[in-house]
């Protein structure tokens, strides 16, 4: 049954509603989980609320241009449109959001829509260091997004379509038949793409933790560094789910998803507990070389 | 055909122009004084005209003139070639026009302060 | 018609009567002499006049009342006629130049120059073969006393040289004729052909020494150093009647004896005359002095008729008519861009021979814009470019070569050609831009520093002889190419656009504007039946964007003077490319293109070097195609498709075009041809020229792509080469300081991914061609329109220099904004659809790792796109930018525009893909199609409506967001940043901008080391050394000379022995 258009719009807010929600809470999680790795006690799992509404509390907002208050609208947007692009749950009315708007390809190139927005916005910030940091992260981002094109693709010819749905629809039927086990290269392939494009360790000088203040969004204060860290939350979560749907046969419910995301998240959590960081130049040359073949690898394998 | 032969064979006129020609050539070529190469060029000239005239000239006949030794009806049997001894007019009239305006250009090459030998004047080159 | 022997009758008369009129006054001797010239010249017009149209046949003239075999005959044929009419009009065009000279040398000077004149008509007319030895040495005696006429001592040096080869060659034509009487028994030519005695072993031996001393006349290399030295020391009068005048006299008394000349003899001039015009131009490359430059030109020109004429009565190349054509058509263009290009020389002063090694004029200022025009004019005719003869005859030249498969013979002169654009079109360069440039480096080393620079050189009365001959070359060579039926209005409409707005080129900038719109349309009107979905596509880039950047070019007051007539030329060439039905007709209008765009990139203010290597490059590209047009029969003629025969010759023109686009390997003219012509230029050339290159690949692709030699290899290399050229350019365009050398490279990248979507050759493809040539045009006009405001306003073109501009242009930060967008191809913008068309159909056509690439091309472009907005408009805005305005309107407009057709396209797709679909599915299968608004491939979908909506919804409500939520907002100053409980220094350290992505160039640098400009410099330098090493053979010694001369009669003895 086709819903009417009030009635996919009134679904789409629930979905979106349920990956905010999902992603603040696996954001505070791992935080949690990193302290204890650590040695420390960490935040409260629901710290990311409180940042949130903290910020969007603050009685002023300290603003340097129209672009400059556009930055966070555009991140925000950007993470929303690119979720909304994405069939959440596999077969759900609900969690199918507007992704019959475009493929694969859409959803891909919409990721750099809220990341182009963001960096404009810091621009106009005029903070050296948020230029500094958007140099380094769209430098980095060129690199990592060689491995994760050819994974893409190796999915794309393995299963004949660009289609999401169509994707996770072909790995129905059990774990032999997920990506990660009938070409598992394009899946190591992503994976390490992931790692670069959530900014953790070692690929974390983007936003630089100690020697800089926090790269592109040093400049945004109150409501602004609201939106941003909201943002935060629900485009990890449609990296996340589109992982799953791509490499790791989707989810049919949603404590389907809430497993898998987690797991996939944590692979992050994992290596960049147990890695120093590269420079930008290294990480670029890191991507380009032993991903890149697997990634090569990975297609060939499709091919054949 | 033994060398007697190949001898008489030789136009005598010709081969002695040919031969002002190379020595004629050798001097413009080996020569870097500009009188001398002007010089040379006279030779040259003189032996071609020479070999022009060799052309025109057949054995035992009598020079191109109306007389006594020839009458207009038999003229083309028994006279040489005038039209070769027309054209050395000719040519030796153009071959002197030459030699005196190459003289002319060394007199002047000179008298503006430059030397006798051709390699001083090598000055427009590659 | 008039009986010839009164005009040498009158000749002699007056030089002999000279020195008596002399004591009346020089005015009245000089009257005499031109009247004596003109004399010639009008008898010469009669004869022409009742030749061709009065229908009265050749005539022979006998002299003292008999004829042959008792007298010498004079011939007036059509040959002879304009072989007069070329050396009076010669004559009386350098003697007009010398009019100072001339008077106040002695009257010995005028004297000469008649009977020199008088000798080389004698030669042309005389059918006697003792009289043509008179006739050349009353021509090479007079021309002795001429060349040292005003007494310069180079001159008189050079002159000693001349007459010393003149000596042997008189010598040789001598032996020559005699002996030829000897076995023919005729003087007479006609007589003497038809005798039987010539055609043996020592009759062939006779007509060689002629033949010999003929081609030594007419300067072969190597033995032509003396002529070289003499075209450089004398008055360029003179030099100018030596390389034309006399130059067509020897041509046509070679003309004559050719019907004595056997297999051999011809095999001889054509390999000689070839290695003339090779030789001739490689060393002519090395000139640094202009009028020894011309002189290796000469040689050259007049080495490559004299091989014309010889080839085809070897190869049959097309008879009488072809001969005429071609071997005529390359010595009018020769005997008249020479001559104008000598005199010019004079006029500018470039005279450094005669005045002892001191600094001309040239060298210090620019040409005035007639004089520069003049001076285009004669350029463009000597290197071939159209409408002049030269280019009608070149390519008649090398379709009848083509036609017998004369591979190699066209290699070379292609090749000797190109090298010869490249050393005239310096030179022209040099001297209308002014500046003591590579030229004159190699002559006077320096110029003194401090020396007053007029601003620029006004000819005078100097530039009368060189523009009456640029005038002849333009009407000549529009009759030549109304005779080749090149006579579509259309096609002539770029010059008579360029004639009539350069006529008011001192009008107001925005009425020329208005009129080049009008034009643009008005072509568009005329031209619009002829167009078919294809063509009206590209007529909306080509016309339409033309006539956009005529609109932009009033952002600048003032006349601009130059700018519209290129441009409005370039504009309607463009529409002419779309309209030309046959391949002459669309070579033509290629062919122009090519010459508005160079004169287009060489009015920008540093250009010289840029537009150098534009022409050469536009030429290369042009020559490749032309040998690919007239390898294949039938090519470009209407609806010709895939047609059996073409084989390897699509290469040449896929080469020519790959060249033209600017791909990786040829495109080391474009980022500075992009970056240094005026800016609103560069716009056009990218947004819409570079499309003329797309347009014809599309048009060529469909009609021979199916038969191409290994069809799927050769499409996949064509797309790796695309491939390659869309990641080296967005790799380059990171690094760039230069705003304009980052949107050049960027043109170079987008352009690539143009020719990888065409190398699918599928209907996916295909429309990702067109849709992503379409969609360049929309946002690479809009970043250059509001680059060309950013630049007028801040006067910079380095982009670190700039900075926080949004606040003082958001306008042209909105149109960068969304042309960005669009490139970058994030969604929704249209560009997005570029990026889904080309990886749906990469992946569809199975091209994997091409796609992964693209992928990575398309992610580095953001580097580029984010630095070009970031370093402009936001960070630190500089105090000294702080009074910069918005961009004026008249790039304002053009970009509201193009935002909105930008916007529509994005929200509704259809609107330009249906057209693009249509117009490719008459050539493939359907692979996409559209079901609704979303258009669906075998792989995927795309809805670009609903993309759109959902984007705009998600937009809106995050904004609303942002708005309730922002409590008391207050904007701040500059420099109230966090910033380390520091205040920063100045806005010039704290804007990040300068060398923004040093990592990335740590990482990838070694991708980017410039190897294609270092192989083409080294190419160069190889042409260089080859020239070098040639001309290392002229030692400047006579004696070498005479030694060059012998060997060379001695070489082509044994080299006709051997044939």
């Amino acid at each position: 049954m086709e819903p009417t258009l009030l009635g996919r719009i009134g679904y789409a807010f629930v979905s979106l509603f349920v990956i905010t929600n999902y992603g603040l809470l696996l954001i505070g999680s791992m935080a949690r989980i990193s302290a204890k790795v650590q040695g420390r006690v960490g935040q409260p799992v629901w710290q990311p609320y409180i940042d949130i509404i903290k910020s969007s509390a603050k009685r002023n907002a300290i603003g340097h241009g129209v672009m400059f208050y556009l930055g966070p609208v555009f991140r925000l947007a950007g993470g929303i449109g690119t979720y909304m692009f994405i069939p959440a749950v596999f077969g759900s009315v609900v969690f199918r959001n507007f992704s019959d708007s475009g493929d694969l390809l859409l959803v891909m190139y919409f990721i750099f829509f809220g990341q182009l927005g963001m960096a404009l916005g810091a621009g106009e910030g005029g903070h050296p260091y948020s230029a500094i940091g958007v140099s380094r992260g769209l430098a980095q981002m060129t690199a990592f997004e060689v491995p994760f094109a050819l994974s893409v693709i190796a999915v794309a010819v393995q299963y004949g379509t660009l289609d999401i749905n169509a994707i996770v629809a072909a790995q129905q039927g059990g774990f032999a038949r997920w990506t990660l086990a009938t070409n598992p290269l394009a899946v190591v392939a992503a994976i390490i793409a992931f790692l670069g494009m959530s900014g953790h360790n070692p690929f974390s000088v983007v936003i630089a933790p100690q020697e800089i203040p926090i790269g592109p969004p040093t400049e945004y204060q109150s409501n602004l560094l609201g939106m941003l860290q909201t943002n935060r939350a629900i485009f990890n979560g449609a990296k996340l789910v589109l992982y799953m749907n791509l490499f790791f046969g989707g989810a049919t419910n949603i404590v389907a998803m809430v497993i898998k995301t987690f797991l996939i998240y944590f692979v992050n959590v994992f290596v960049g507990q147990a890695f120093p960081r590269f420079r930008t130049d290294q990480s670029i040359r890191f991507f380009l070389g032993v991903p890149t073949l697997i990634g090569i690898a990975s297609v060939i394998i499709a091919v054949i | 055909m033994n060398a007697l032969e190949v001898l008489a064979k030789i136009n005598p006129v010709a081969a002695s122009g040919a031969v002002l020609v190379l020595v004629g050539l050798w001097g413009v070529m080996a020569k870097p004084n500009l009188f001398k190469i002007a010089v040379a060029f006279s030779v040259m000239e003189t032996g071609v005209n020479l070999v022009i005239l060799s052309v025109g000239y057949i054995r035992g006949r009598t020079a191109p003139i109306l007389d006594s030794a020839a009458d207009a009806a038999s003229a083309s049997a028994r006279m040489t070639d005038p039209v070769p001894q027309a054209l050395v007019l000719t040519a030796i009239v153009i071959g002197l026009a030459v030699t005196a305006l190459m003289l002319s250009y060394a007199v002047r090459l000179k008298a503006g302060g430059g030397g006798s030998s051709i390699e001083s004047y090598g000055e427009e080159k590659w | 018609m008039v009986n010839p022997l009164y005009l040498f009758a009158a000749s002699l008369a007056a030089a002999f009567l000279l020195p008596l009129v002399d004591k009346l006054g020089r005015r009245v001797s000089l009257a005499l002499v031109y009247a004596t010239i003109a004399a010639w010249g009008a008898v010469a017009l009669s004869y022409l006049w009742a030749l061709l149209y009065a229908g009265v046949g050749a005539r022979a003239f006998g002299t003292a009342g008999f004829v042959a075999p008792l007298a010498i005959m004079l011939r007036v044929g059509p040959e002879e006629a304009a072989g007069l009419l070329a050396i009076s009009g010669v004559g009386l065009l350098a003697a007009g130049a010398m009019r100072r000279p001339l008077a106040e040398a002695p009257i010995g000077g005028a004297m000469t120059l008649i009977t020199a004149l008088m000798g080389m008509s004698g030669i042309v007319l005389t059918r006697d073969l003792f009289n043509l030895f008179v006739f050349l040495e009353i021509a090479s005696i007079s021309t002795y006393g001429l060349i040292a006429f005003d007494d310069r001592r180079g001159a008189l040096r050079a002159g000693f040289k001349y007459m010393i080869a003149g000596g042997i060659a008189s010598a040789l034509y001598l032996i020559g004729v005699i002996y030829v009487y000897r076995f023919s028994g005729h003087l007479n030519l006609d007589m003497a052909a038809a005798a039987p005695g010539l055609f043996g072993g020592a009759g062939t031996i006779a007509v060689f020494f002629l033949l010999a001393a003929l081609l030594v006349e007419l300067k072969p290399f190597p033995a032509n150093g003396w002529a070289i030295d003499a075209y450089q020391t004398a008055d360029p009068g003179v030099s100018a009647i030596l390389s034309g005048a006399s130059a067509t006299a020897l041509l046509l008394a070679l003309w004559k004896v050719m019907p004595l000349l056997g297999e051999a003899h011809l095999a001889a001039v054509a390999g000689s005359g070839l290695a003339t015009f090779a030789a001739g131009n490689l060393a002519g490359a090395r000139q640094g002095r202009a009028r020894r430059m011309l002189g290796y030109s000469s040689v050259a020109q007049v080495g490559l008729v004299a091989a014309v004429a010889a080839l085809d009565r070897l190869l049959g190349l097309g008879g009488l008519r072809f001969t005429y054509l071609v071997a005529g058509g390359l010595l009018l263009n020769h005997l008249l861009a020479k001559t104008g290009l000598f005199l010019l020389s004079s006029a500018i002063g470039d005279d450094e021979a005669a005045r002892g090694g001191a600094a001309g004029k040239r060298g210090e200022g620019a040409l005035s814009p007639f004089g520069a025009v003049v001076a285009g004019v004669l350029a463009a005719a000597l290197v071939g470019l159209p409408p002049f003869p030269g280019f009608w005859a070149k390519w008649t030249l090398i379709q009848a070569l083509a036609g017998r498969e004369s591979w190699w013979l066209i290699a070379l002169i292609l090749g000797a050609s190109l090298v010869e654009a490249f050393y005239v079109l310096r030179w022209l360069i040099a001297i209308v831009k002014g500046e003591a440039g590579a030229l004159a480096k190699g002559e006077r080393g320096t110029i003194e520093p401090g020396a007053p620079i007029p601003a620029r050189i006004r000819l005078g009365a100097g530039a009368l002889a060189p523009a009456l001959a640029a005038a002849a070359l333009v009407v000549s060579g529009v009759m030549l190419g109304w005779n080749l039926s090149v006579s579509d209005p259309l096609l002539w409409a770029p010059f008579a656009a360029a004639a009539i707005l350069f006529a008011i080129d001192r009008a107001p900038g925005w009425l020329k504007s208005l009129l080049s719109i009008a034009a643009a349309a008005a072509f568009g009107w005329l031209a619009y039946d002829r167009l078919d979905g294809l063509r009206q596509l590209f007529a909306i880039m080509l016309l339409g964007g033309g006539a956009m950047y005529s609109f932009a070019a009033m952002y600048k007051g003032g006349a601009r003077r130059g700018l519209h007539p290129l441009l409005s030329a370039a504009t309607l060439a463009l529409g002419s490319v779309l309209v030309a039905e046959t391949p002459l007709g669309f070579f033509f209008a290629w062919e122009t293109m090519t010459l508005a765009s160079f004169l287009l990139v060489l009015r920008g203010r540093e250009s010289r070097a840029a537009a150098l290597s534009y022409i050469v490059f536009g030429l290369g590209g042009a020559f490749l195609l032309m040998v690919g047009l007239v390898a294949i029969p039938g090519a470009w003629s209407s609806g010709s498709t895939g047609s059996a025969g073409a084989g390897w010759p699509v290469f040449l023109i896929l080469a020519g075009l790959l060249v033209k686009l600017g791909a990786l390997g040829a495109h080391v003219w474009l980022p500075g041809a992009y970056a240094e012509s005026d800016d609103e230029a560069s716009g056009f050339l990218s947004s819409s020229l570079s499309k003329a290159g797309v347009f014809v690949m599309v048009v060529a692709l469909a009609a021979f792509g199916r038969v191409l030699p290994f069809q799927a290899t050769s499409m996949r290399i064509l797309g790796w080469i695309g491939l390659a050229t869309a990641l080296f350019g967005a790799l380059y365009a990171i690094y760039q300081e230069d705003i304009k050398k980052t949107l050049a490279w960027s043109s170079m990248g987008q352009i690539g991914y143009v020719i990888l979507a065409l190398a699918i050759y599928d209907q996916a493809g295909w429309t990702t061609a067109l849709y992503l040539a379409l969609n360049h045009f929309l946002y690479k006009s809009m970043l250059f329109l509001a680059i060309a405001g950013v630049i007028q306003r801040v006067g910079t073109r380095n982009m670190y220099e700039m900075g926080g501009l949004i606040k003082k242009m958001p306008f042209s930060f909105l149109s960068v904004l969304m042309a960005i967008i669009a490139l970058s191809g994030v969604p929704p913008l249209s560009g997005f659809g570029g990026k889904w068309l080309l990886y749906s159909s990469l992946l569809e056509k199975g091209w994997y790792i091409e796609a992964a690439v693209a992928f990575f091309a398309s992610a580095v472009a953001f580097l580029y796109l984010f630095r070009l907005i970031h370093t402009i408009f936001l960070g630190q805005p500089k105090p000294s930018q702080a009074m910069v305005r918005e961009a004026p309107l008249a790039l304002t407009i053009p970009q509201g525009l193009l935002m909105v057709v930008l916007f529509a396209v994005s929200a509704f797709p259809r609107l330009m893909l249906d057209p693009i679909m249509r117009v490719v599915g008459e050539a493939f299968d359907p692979v996409l199609r559209f079901e609704g608004s979303a258009l669906v491939s075998p792989l995927g979908y795309w809805d670009g409506t609903l993309s759109m909506i959902v984007t705009i919804a998600v937009f809106a409500l995050c904004f609303l967001w942002m708005i309730a939520n922002l409590h008391n907002p207050q904007t701040v100053k500059q420099f109230n940043i966090v910033y380390a409980a520091e205040r920063p220094f100045r806005p010039e350290t704290t804007h990040y901008a300068w060398n923004f992505y040093a990592p990335y160039e740590k990482a990838l640098g070694f991708l980017t080391r410039h190897r294609g400009e270092r192989f083409w410099a080294a190419v160069g330098t190889g042409v260089d050394a080859v020239g070098g090493a040639i001309r290392r053979v002229y030692t400047g010694n006579g004696q070498t000379y005479a030694l060059h001369v012998v060997l060379y009669v001695v070489a082509l003895y044994l080299l006709m022995g051997a044939l």
